[in-house]
């Protein structure tokens, strides 16, 4: 992809989709849904070329607004600040999210961390910005402890 | 583990509403010590182990401004400047490294708040310095982003990204390090055209005053 990001930031890979690159982490899928994938969606499909047919390029319209609608409830969800206006942001986003959701894949059933996620507003206001509390550390703490040569010996 | 805790618990004490003016007053050091860096508390606290080397990282050498530069800078302090400056090839602020154009091209992309208005622009920076007697007070001229008529991102105003022209603008603009500045992701769109969105604020003292503007930018995050 030929977006141009800041050093610090951690792209997604360059064979990312492709079954050689496996399962996507939590902070690649992030990285994408922040930009990578809305835009990339935007410019193939908001518009729509004219042959293709109309009921395929609404289907197209609808994914689009989805990831779109997705990308801004993850804006909002993870901001450096919250307050209420941060929260019932986040909690219409998701729940449109979740309706484009319903009418593009009406028999996928909704999962418990649809569920789970349509909480996150809650604890953005009891708990702060979602960076005081997520588990991207432990993870990276978890990562590090992985890395550590112990001759195959636990504890 | 321990100090993780416990730093995060304080952010969050000094987010919420109704918190003691004593506490704001501790937020630039707390945000000093614990940076929204994208590196993680735990790596922050690694590389703080290593400042002295950071430090001897910072390139700063003196030279003097070129004209237009000087002129904008002149205009934007409102009083006369020595044209010899201390400049920064590359300069962190808070845990983000920002560059000169010429340096890194990737880092030297970034939104701003332009004084006495409400909204982000994009722009290019060409120049970190400091005068060289207020070695403190950092400033960056930057060359904005031309704007051009496109409403494709327009709908989702809340996705913070929209298009502008690869041009920039020649006139040179003054941003000092205080102000609200983003780092910015940015894509081909179109022929001249790129999409640009800011990523995550990075100014350096949060203040009262910062606090009520930020009420009014249409882009708060």
């Amino acid at each position: 992809m030929n977006t141009m990001r800041p050093t610090w930031q951690a792209g997604p890979p360059a064979n990312f989709g492709s079954p050689a690159h496996g399962k996507p982490k939590a902070d690649q899928w992030k990285t994408c849904i922040e930009f990578d994938l809305p835009v990339s969606l935007m410019k193939m499909w908001s518009t729509g070329a004219a042959d293709v047919p109309n009921e395929l390029r609404l289907r197209r319209q609808l994914l689009v607004e989805s990831t779109m609608l997705l990308s801004m409830a993850i804006r909002w969800a993870i901001s450096y600040r919250t307050s209420p206006r941060h929260a019932e942001a986040t909690r219409r986003y998701l729940e449109l999210y979740m309706k484009t959701l319903r009418e593009l894949f009406p028999n996928m059933d909704l999962h418990p961390v649809h569920h789970n996620a349509l909480h996150l507003p809650d604890f953005l206001l009891r708990f702060g910005p979602i960076h005081g509390w997520w588990m991207f550390p432990f993870e990276r703490l978890i990562g590090i402890l992985q890395k550590v040569n112990n001759n195959y010996k636990i504890g | 583990m321990k100090s993780f805790c416990a730093a995060s618990q304080l952010k969050v004490l000094v987010e919420r509403p109704g918190c003691p003016k004593v506490l704001e007053k501790c937020v630039p050091i707390l945000h000093e010590c614990f940076p929204n860096s994208k590196i993680g508390t735990l790596m922050h606290d690694i590389h703080t182990l290593d400042q002295e080397e950071h430090a001897k990282k910072v390139k700063v050498k003196e030279v003097d401004l070129e004209e237009d530069i000087h002129s904008a800078f002149e205009l934007y302090k409102k009083e006369k400047q020595p044209k010899r400056v201390n400049q920064y090839v590359r300069y962190d602020i808070n845990g983000r490294g920002f560059a000169m154009e010429n340096t890194t091209p990737r880092n030297s992309i970034i939104f701003y708040q332009p004084l006495n208005e409400q909204i982000l622009v994009p722009a290019v920076i060409r120049q970190i310095f400091s005068p060289v007697s207020k070695g403190d007070q950092i400033f960056i001229a930057v060359h904005r982003y031309q704007e051009v008529e496109d409403s494709t991102f327009k709908s989702y105003t809340d996705f913070g990204a929209g298009i502008w022209s690869q041009e920039r603008s020649l006139q040179v603009e003054i941003v000092p390090i205080t102000q609200r500045i983003y780092a910015a992701n940015r894509r081909q769109w179109a022929d001249n055209r790129v999409v640009l969105r800011p990523l995550i604020e990075v100014h350096r003292f949060p203040s009262i005053f910062e606090a009520v503007v930020d009420l009014l930018l249409n882009q708060d995050f």
